[in-house]
């Protein structure tokens, strides 16, 4: 496990806020997992770059649990505590589909306006930037 | 002796709330005391059983977080506090969770409200239009004084009293959001006098009756005002006797 790091910015933390419930439902898409699995496994994804407080995870996990997207069961492993497990439901393979197009469309228009991977202009750093309007005609 | 503390720097102490009998012996003091942080704020919101079932899940994780911690640092001091800090301050986990269900729970007091203003107002209305109709119907037979005109001006007094009386009794009942559970069923039940206004005629006495009108103008101009009104005062009264009473009772 990784611990040390950049801290991450208040940007990129409300950014992981908002996109947990994607997360969480990508990674129980493969196999059902307890809380510290899908930590665990979002971390490994990721390769270490998002992190955040785990125990912000449960909000989530149980938000998605009462809107039907995913089913918790508990269930005893080999150490003898309970762990519940939570598996992803029909409809929250349907509410995943839309939030990955949804997710792709808004990252693909971010990234035409920064100048990202999906954008023709994106290797011209240097060029001097392009102005916003259309020089008017010269008069006459 | 120097006081333990938890990473969020909350001295280590018990809170109101108790740890599952199967994992108490098992749980790191510490781990136990973020539970109780974790945990206290939501009594009398969350139920008791969900309450267990979260710290229970929490615990588990927690325990899973330390092992791991463990694998790279073998003092285990060490690993319980790492793996506390990595798990968030346990106020702000509180807050979201509390947050979570209050707003679950808005959700379900609304739904609640709009059906008991829906049993209450439902009747009213349609007594309401009982009477106004009987007025009408005087009016149209041409027996507009004495009986059946007093009966209906007894009705339209009905009409103007109604609300008030079953806004309140919707605040009184509905658990949280009565007013709102209100001004959706008023909105509801115009429609069916507006329809009445427009389509309801007596062929045979080629008459146009006006009920239906009286009762959406009635409905639109006192109803929803005073109904409302009534249902917001309902709610206070019910909240205040609710704070008074179970002050030491804990859901």
């Amino acid at each position: 496990m990784h611990r040390k790091g950049r801290k991450p910015v208040e940007t990129e933390r409300e950014l992981l806020k908002g996109n947990t419930p994607t997360l969480v439902l990508a990674v129980l898409k493969d196999a059902p997992l307890h809380g510290y699995g899908i930590a665990r496994e979002i971390e490994r994804r990721s390769s270490n770059a998002l992190r955040f407080k785990e125990g912000t995870l449960y909000p989530a996990l149980h938000a998605l649990e009462r809107e039907g997207l995913i089913i918790g069961a508990w269930s005893r492993e080999g150490g003898g505590r309970e762990r519940k497990v939570y598996q992803i439901t029909p409809a929250g393979l349907a509410e995943l589909a839309r939030r990955t197009r949804t997710w792709s469309e808004f990252a693909s228009a971010i990234f035409q306006v920064i100048g990202g991977p999906t954008h023709e202009g994106a290797t011209d750093a240097g060029r001097a930037p392009r102005p916003l309007r259309p020089d008017p005609e010269p008069a006459g | 002796m120097k006081e333990q503390q938890t990473p969020a720097g909350l001295p280590v102490r018990s809170a109101p709330t108790q740890s599952p009998p199967d994992s108490a012996a098992a749980l790191d003091p510490r781990i136990d005391d973020y539970l109780d942080h974790v945990c206290a704020p939501l009594v009398g919101v969350v139920p008791y059983a969900q309450r267990q079932e979260l710290r229970s899940e929490l615990a588990g994780h927690l325990e899973a977080l330390v092992c791991g911690y463990q694998e790279l640092e073998p003092d285990a001091d060490t690993a319980v506090v790492a793996a506390l800090r990595q798990f968030g301050d346990p106020r702000r986990l509180a807050r979201r969770l509390l947050r979570q269900s209050e707003r679950e729970q808005s959700s379900r007091h609304l739904w609640r409200a709009t059906l008991t203003a829906l049993a209450l107002f439902g009747p009213t209305a349609l007594l309401s239009l009982a009477s106004l109709f009987w007025w009408d119907m005087a009016e149209a037979t041409g027996m507009g004084t004495f009986p059946m005109g007093a009966l209906g001006l007894e009705g339209l007094r009905v009409a103007l009293v109604a609300p008030l009386v079953a806004g309140l009794m919707t605040g009184l009942l509905a658990p949280a959001r009565a007013a709102l559970g209100t001004f959706y069923v008023q909105a509801l039940l115009i429609l069916p006098s507006v329809l009445l206004s427009h389509y309801g005629r007596i062929p045979a006495l080629d008459y146009h009756l006006q009920c239906g009108t009286y009762l959406a103008m009635i409905q639109a101009c006192l109803w929803i005002p005073v109904g409302c009104g009534a249902a917001a005062l309902g709610d206070f009264l019910q909240n205040r006797r609710m704070q008074s009473a179970g002050r030491w009772i804990l859901r």
